[in-house]
C-alpha cells in the first residue's frame, strides 16, 4: 500500500530543498569568516592614556635604557671597542629565550633582508667561561645569518650578571617579534615570577604594551596541563582568543580537556579555525563523549594506603592511563606492558583480511 | 549653487513632523522664509539652509541633547558598496535630526565632498574666472590638520578647513582633494619609525573633543564620521582605531560578504594590539530579500556576525543614479525626500541612532 507522506515529513523534505538553494551558493558552507571581536572595546581616551604616557613602543622600553647603560659601563671599564665582529659558531642560545618555535619562512626573509641591507644593528651579547657568548638579544638574526653562510655577525659584548641577562633578553624587541600568544604568556610569566616586575601593570610598562594584553596572554596559562603540553609543542597553535574559548567550554564541559585536546590536533593542519568554529567544533565533540564517558567512567588504581595512583579510562580502541605525580611513570609503563604481553600470550589477534 | 527650494509639505517629511508644526516652527525661529513669486498663491519656498535651521530650533525648543556622543566609520574594503552615498546621506539625515554632525572625508577622490556640492579640481583662478563663489572650491583637507603635515605648510585652522553645505546648522564637511594621498605617504614614513601613526587621527579626535585647543574645537559635535576609501590602509586604521563604531555596507553579494570578514580580521587585530576597536554594524545595500542571491548572503552573514547585522536596509533603486546625473550638490535624502530610497535611509539613520544609543 502506498503510504502518503505525514506533514511533518512533508516539511522536513521542504527545508531538505531549500538548503541547496538558500544556503549554497558558496556563501555558508564553503568560504572562510573571520569572526569578530566579542570583548568590550576601551574609550578613546583610555587608548590613548595607554599609548602617550608609557613608553611608546617596546623600542624605548625602560629595560633596553638600563641595559644599554650597564653595556656602557662595561664598557668604561675594560675599554674595548662597544662593537666587536664574532664568529657565528661561538654564539649560543640564551636560556631565558621565550621563543618555543622559529618561523622558517620568516628567518629566511630575515636572511634575505641581511644579504641585501648588511646588518643595520648589533646583536647582544654576554661572554661566557667556556669562550663562548651567549646571546640577549638576536637568536634570529643569528639563525638567519647560519642560513645564509655568514660567517661573523656585528655584536655588542657587555659582561652582564644572570638577572640582568634574563631580563634583557625576556624584553629585547626582536625577541617579541612573531612571538606567539602564549609565547608571551610564558615571557611576561617570567617577568614575574623573577620578580622584575611585580604588577602586570609593571609588565605592561617593561613590554611596551597595554595591561590587557598582558592579562589576555597570562590567562592561557590557565589552561589544562595536557593543553599546555601541545602549546609547548605548537606555541603558535592558538591565541588567546581561542584560549578564551576554551575556558569558556572548560566551565561547561568540566571533564572536556581530552575532547578539546583532541580537536585542537586538528588546528595543527588547519591553523585558520577560527574561536566561534572551534567552539562549534568541540561542543559537538565534548556532546558525543558524554554519553561514552558514562558508560566506560574512569577506574582508579589505588596504592596500598588508598591513595589513587593511576586513573584509567578506555575509549573505543584505546587505554588511557594518567599516572598521579610521585608515581615512577618509566616503572609503571614497564609494568603494564609486562602484564600486556601476560595477557597477550593468553589470547589470538584475529588475522588482517587484506594480508 | 542654486539649489532648487522646498515646498513646506517636503520639509515636513524630511523633519518627520507636520506640516503645521513646520509652520509654527519656522515663524518662532524668525526665519525669513522666501515666497514664491508672481500673481499666483504665495507658497513659502524653503532652502535647505532653512530646514537645518528649523531642525536646529527645535532640537533646542524640545531640549534635545545626545546620550552618548559617537566616531563612526564608514568602510568596508570593497570598493562599490555604497559608502560614500551612504555616508553623504547619513549625516544629512543625522543633522536633520537636530544632531550637530561632522563628516570627515578620507578619500582623495573626494566623491563625498562632491556630494556636497564642491568640486576639489576647482582652482580659485578657474572659479574667478568662471564666476563660481571661492567656497565651491577645496583648500585644506584633514592632513592639514595632523602633525604629520607641518613642514609643508602652515597648519590651518579647522573653521579654514570647514566647509558648510547646507549652513552653519547642516552637517559640517572636512573636505577632500587630490593631494590627500600624500597623508599616506607621511604616515608610512612614521610607520618606518615605529611612530605608531595609527594614533594619529585618535589624538586628532581626542584633543579637539577636549576643547582644550581653541583652533581646533570639536567639543560640540554629537557625530564625527568618517568617510574611508575601499583600502586597507594607515589613514583608514586610524580612522577606525579612534571610531566607536564602523558601518559597513554590503552590497549583498559574495564579494562583499568576505570583505566583511577581512575587516573583522581587521578589528581583532586591534584589539590585540590595543584593545580598543569599533563596534561592527553591517548594513546591507542594493537589498533585495526576495532574491534567493541576497538571502544567502543575509544567512551568511547574521550567522557569523549576528549582533552586528542591521535590522533596516537600503534597497536597490534607480533614483540614487538619478541624483547623481541631475547634479543638485545635495545626497537624495535631501534632493528627493518623498522617495522610497529616502524613506529606507531615514529607517536606517533611526536604527543607527538606537543601536548607537546616541539619543
Amino acid at each position: 500500500m502506498k503510504s502518503k507522506q505525514s506533514e511533518a515529513a512533508f516539511n522536513a523534505s521542504l527545508a531538505a530543498r531549500l538548503q541547496p538553494e538558500g544556503a549554497s551558493p558558496g556563501a555558508t558552507s564553503k568560504m572562510h569568516m573571520n569572526d569578530a571581536p566579542v570583548g568590550s572595546s576601551k574609550s578613546l581616551d583610555a587608548l590613548l592614556k595607554d599609548f602617550d604616557t608609557v613608553p611608546f613602543s617596546s623600542n624605548a622600553s625602560t629595560a633596553n635604557v638600563t641595559s644599554t647603560a650597564s653595556v656602557n659601563e662595561s664598557l668604561a671599564e675594560n675599554g674595548s671597542s662597544p662593537i666587536r665582529r664574532l664568529p657565528v659558531q661561538n654564539l649560543v642560545d640564551s636560556p631565558w629565550q621565550p621563543r618555543l618555535k622559529y618561523d622558517e619562512t620568516a628567518i629566511q626573509a630575515l636572511g634575505e633582508t641581511l644579504k641585501a641591507r648588511g646588518q643595520d644593528e648589533p646583536i647582544r651579547v654576554r661572554p661566557l667561561a667556556n669562550g663562548k657568548f651567549e646571546l640577549i638579544s638576536g637568536h634570529r638574526r643569528t639563525r638567519a645569518a647560519r642560513l645564509i653562510g655568514w660567517a661573523e655577525l656585528n655584536a655588542i659584548v657587555s659582561a652582564v650578571d644572570d638577572r640582568e641577562a634574563h631580563k634583557s633578553t625576556l624584553l629585547s624587541n626582536e625577541t617579541s617579534e612573531g612571538l606567539s600568544d602564549f609565547e608571551r604568556a610564558l615571557s611576561y610569566k617570567a617577568l614575574l615570577d623573577e620578580g622584575f616586575a611585580q604588577t602586570q601593570q609593571e609588565v605592561a610598562r617593561l613590554a611596551g604594551c597595554t595591561q590587557g594584553r598582558i592579562s589576555q596572554c597570562l590567562s592561557m596559562l590557565k589552561l589544562p596541563r595536557v593543553i599546555i603540553d601541545m602549546l609547548d609543542t605548537y606555541p603558535g597553535l592558538i591565541t588567546y582568543r581561542h584560549a578564551r574559548v576554551l575556558q569558556e567550554l572548560l566551565l561547561k564541559y568540566p571533564d572536556g580537556a581530552l575532547a578539546i585536546s583532541t580537536t585542537l590536533e586538528m588546528m595543527i593542519d588547519k591553523p585558520e579555525i577560527e574561536p566561534g568554529e572551534l567552539k562549534e567544533l568541540i561542543g559537538k565533540a565534548c556532546e558525543r563523549k558524554r554519553p561514552k564517558r558514562q558508560a566506560a567512567p574512569t577506574r582508579i588504581v589505588e596504592d596500598k594506603n588508598g591513595r589513587s595512583a593511576f586513573k584509567v579510562h578506555s575509549t573505543a580502541n584505546q587505554i588511557i592511563i594518567n599516572v598521579v605525580p610521585g608515581v615512577d611513570v618509566d616503572l609503571s609503563c614497564k609494568r603494564t606492558i609486562a602484564a600486556l604481553r601476560a595477557f597477550a600470550e593468553t589470547i589470538e589477534v584475529p588475522e588482517d583480511k587484506k594480508s | 549653487m542654486p539649489r532648487k527650494p522646498f515646498k513646506v509639505q517636503a520639509v515636513a517629511t524630511l523633519l518627520g513632523i507636520s506640516v503645521d508644526a513646520v509652520r509654527r516652527d519656522s515663524e518662532e525661529a524668525g526665519l525669513q522664509i522666501e515666497r514664491q513669486p508672481g500673481d499666483g498663491p504665495k507658497t513659502r519656498l524653503f532652502s535647505i539652509e532653512n530646514i537645518y535651521d528649523i531642525a536646529a530650533f527645535r532640537a533646542k525648543k524640545y531640549n534635545l541633547v545626545a546620550k552618548n556622543k559617537r566616531i563612526i566609520t564608514v568602510y568596508a574594503p570593497k570598493g562599490g558598496v555604497g559608502k560614500t552615498t551612504q555616508t553623504s546621506n547619513l549625516a544629512a539625515i543625522f543633522a536633520l535630526m537636530g544632531l550637530k554632525v561632522l563628516v570627515a572625508d578620507l578619500d582623495f577622490q573626494a566623491n563625498l565632498t562632491i556630494s556636497y556640492g564642491y568640486d576639489p579640481e576647482l582652482t580659485r583662478e578657474e572659479a574667478t574666472e568662471n564666476g563660481f563663489p571661492l567656497a565651491t572650491c577645496v583648500d585644506f583637507h584633514l592632513g592639514h590638520l595632523l602633525p604629520q603635515w607641518q613642514g609643508n605648510s602652515p597648519t590651518p585652522k579647522l573653521s579654514d578647513v570647514i566647509k558648510k553645505p547646507f549652513g552653519e546648522n547642516g552637517p559640517h564637511l572636512i573636505p577632500s582633494e587630490v593631494t590627500l594621498d600624500r597623508l599616506e605617504a607621511l604616515f608610512t614614513v612614521d610607520a618606518i619609525m615605529s611612530k605608531k601613526p595609527e594614533l594619529a587621527i585618535a589624538r586628532f579626535l581626542a584633543e579637539g573633543r577636549s576643547g582644550r585647543n581653541k583652533d581646533v574645537d570639536l567639543s560640540m559635535y554629537d557625530v564625527i564620521m568618517f568617510d574611508a576609501p575601499p583600502a586597507k590602509n594607515q589613514t583608514t586604521r586610524g580612522a577606525l582605531l579612534a571610531s566607536d563604531f564602523v558601518i559597513a555596507p554590503v552590497s549583498m553579494e559574495k564579494y562583499s560578504t568576505k570583505s566583511v570578514s577581512y575587516l573583522a580580521g581587521v578589528l581583532n587585530e586591534m584589539e590585540v594590539e590595543y584593545g580598543k576597536f569599533p563596534e561592527l554594524t553591517i548594513l546591507g545595500n542594493f537589498f533585495d530579500m526576495t532574491r534567493v542571491r541576497v538571502a544567502a548572503q543575509v544567512i551568511a552573514l547574521t550567522k557569523q556576525y549576528p549582533d552586528a547585522w542591521l535590522d533596516t536596509q537600503i534597497s536597490s533603486s534607480e533614483e540614487f543614479k538619478k541624483v547623481l546625473s541631475d547634479d543638485e550638490g545635495m545626497p537624495l535624502a535631501l534632493a528627493r525626500p518623498s522617495s522610497t530610497a529616502a524613506k529606507e535611509l531615514r529607517d536606517v539613520a533611526k536604527s543607527l541612532i538606537k543601536k548607537m544609543e546616541i539619543l
